[in-house]
């Protein structure tokens, strides 16, 4: 019966029951409504379609949907944020790198800039025969003069680990510590063994008093190189580990 | 309560002033994105991530009808997730009744002042308008829902939806057209009261 009722006389029955209509077009309406009875009765039917759908009651929620500061994305005042053992362990192989670099780059700096190294023999002193054969090592008092035992027993200090049996030893074994370690026995020597009027320290003097002035720096230098090693190994193990442990803990998070 | 004042505590953030509107709106909200959706899970997700979203997005609120803003909110949401579906429809997990429908469990439509046959028919009335609106396509579900059951007017309907007020009152025709033809015989199981007070309208 209503299969007659064209798309805008629906529309039109609609925005009347809703009183969306016009003066005019109502007025319209309302004549054809009189006129036409499968109008009428198609006004009926959205009407009764209207009803029911107004029946409905308002649904109750079934829960509140009240926001948590996590699902607003809200930071509490006051409250500590815990770092994930993730973020922890990669801020701490970048910082291991960063310290590994600065300190290795600092220390070829040092070494590129620096004077020559103190362990260097003065050039007299190499060809000096008095002195023993060349070479280093710790072993005795350093140059072995000719001289009688009393310009060794002269010599101030003995470095610490040097036996009594290295003063002994002969001449053509004898070994030659590094000038460093003894300040004084070569110049000493030097002296006694020096023809007269030459200044005292002369061929060895400057040098020996060179390579004596090099002497104190020389161990510390080399102490601050060995602890120079370590902490860039340890950098090193550091940053490597650390990031080699995030990347598995992020692995099996995922 | 005064809106105004609690929009704008929410606004800076006080998030307990925007969980007393979430209190004052939810039922609206939920209401709507059950209609759109169908079924109960799937209004919750839809209303929660609504209240979300419009808390984020408050500063995008420019003034007028709050309760419009918030229904266009929790419709996009909806939208959102049915296009989802279509993509990749999905199977329900509760138990289906004869009629091949998600049981529920109606708490929240219970009234304790009616009988059991009364709501026993109000359930099916309810069963059965809902069966009708999930056939409707969803523009058209949107606009029916959101004047002949949450009571807004043409130009709020048009505000939620984003759509001139002509295409309102012609898809609202359409809609109403078809559940017409969904709903015939639903009328006898409507109470004499109802059906009285609807016969005066004319």
């Amino acid at each position: 019966m209503t299969n007659r009722i064209k798309t805008s006389d629906w529309e039109a029955l609609s925005a009347y029951l809703d009183n969306q209509i016009s003066a005019k077009d109502r007025s319209r309406l309302e004549t054809r409504l009189r006129q036409e009875a499968e109008l009428a009765g198609a006004l009926e039917e959205l009407r009764r379609t209207r009803v029911i759908l107004r029946s409905q009651p308002q649904l109750r929620a079934p829960r509140n949907f009240t926001l948590t500061p996590a699902m607003a994305g809200v930071r509490r005042p006051g409250l500590r944020i815990s770092a994930s053992p993730f973020a922890t362990l990669r801020l701490a192989s970048v910082l291991a790198t960063i310290f590994l670099i600065v300190v290795t780059v600092g220390d070829l700096a040092v070494r590129r800039f620096s004077p020559a190294p103190t362990t260097m023999v003065a050039p007299e002193q190499a060809f000096d025969p008095r002195l023993g054969k060349g070479g280093g090592g710790g072993g005795g008092p350093g140059i072995a003069p000719p001289a009688p035992a009393m310009e060794i027993q002269s010599v101030p200090e003995e470095p610490a680990g040097l036996s009594a049996e290295s003063s002994e030893m002969p001449d053509d074994m004898a070994l030659v510590v590094t000038p460093l370690s003894y300040p004084a026995p070569t110049q000493e020597a030097a002296m006694r063994e020096s023809p007269p009027g030459l200044e005292s320290g002369n061929s060895l003097g400057p040098q020996a008093g060179g390579a004596v002035e090099k002497a104190a720096p020389a161990s510390t230098s080399s102490g601050a190189v060995l602890i120079i090693r370590i902490l860039q190994v340890a950098l090193g193990l550091l940053a490597v580990g650390a990031g080699i442990v995030a990347l598995l803990l992020r692995r099996s998070q995922l | 309560m005064d809106e105004a004042s609690l929009i704008q505590a929410a606004l800076k953030g006080d998030l307990d002033s925007f969980n007393r509107l979430v209190l004052f709106y939810q039922d609206i909200i939920y209401s709507q994105a059950y209609r759109m959706m169908g079924e109960r899970d799937a209004a919750e997700d839809a209303a929660q991530d609504a209240f979300i979203s419009a808390f984020r997005k408050l500063d995008s609120y420019r003034g007028g009808s709050f309760k419009a803003w918030l229904l266009r909110i929790v419709t996009n949401v909806c939208y959102d997730e049915l296009r989802r579906r279509k993509r990749r429809p999905t199977t329900p997990l509760e138990p289906l009744d004869n009629d091949q429908e998600e049981i529920e469990s109606p708490r929240w439509m219970s009234d304790t002042g009616e009988s059991p046959e009364e709501y026993t028919e109000r359930m099916e009335v309810a069963r059965a308008l809902q069966r009708c609106l999930n056939d409707l396509p969803v523009e058209f579900r949107t606009v029916v829902t959101l004047v002949d059951i949450q009571g807004m007017d043409y130009s709020e309907a048009a505000q939620v939806v984003g759509t001139p007020l002509g295409t309102v009152k012609s898809r609202l025709a359409r809609a109403r057209t078809r559940m017409r033809d969904c709903l015939q015989g639903v009328w006898e199981l409507l109470p004499d009261s109802m059906r009285l007070v609807g016969e005066s309208e004319l």
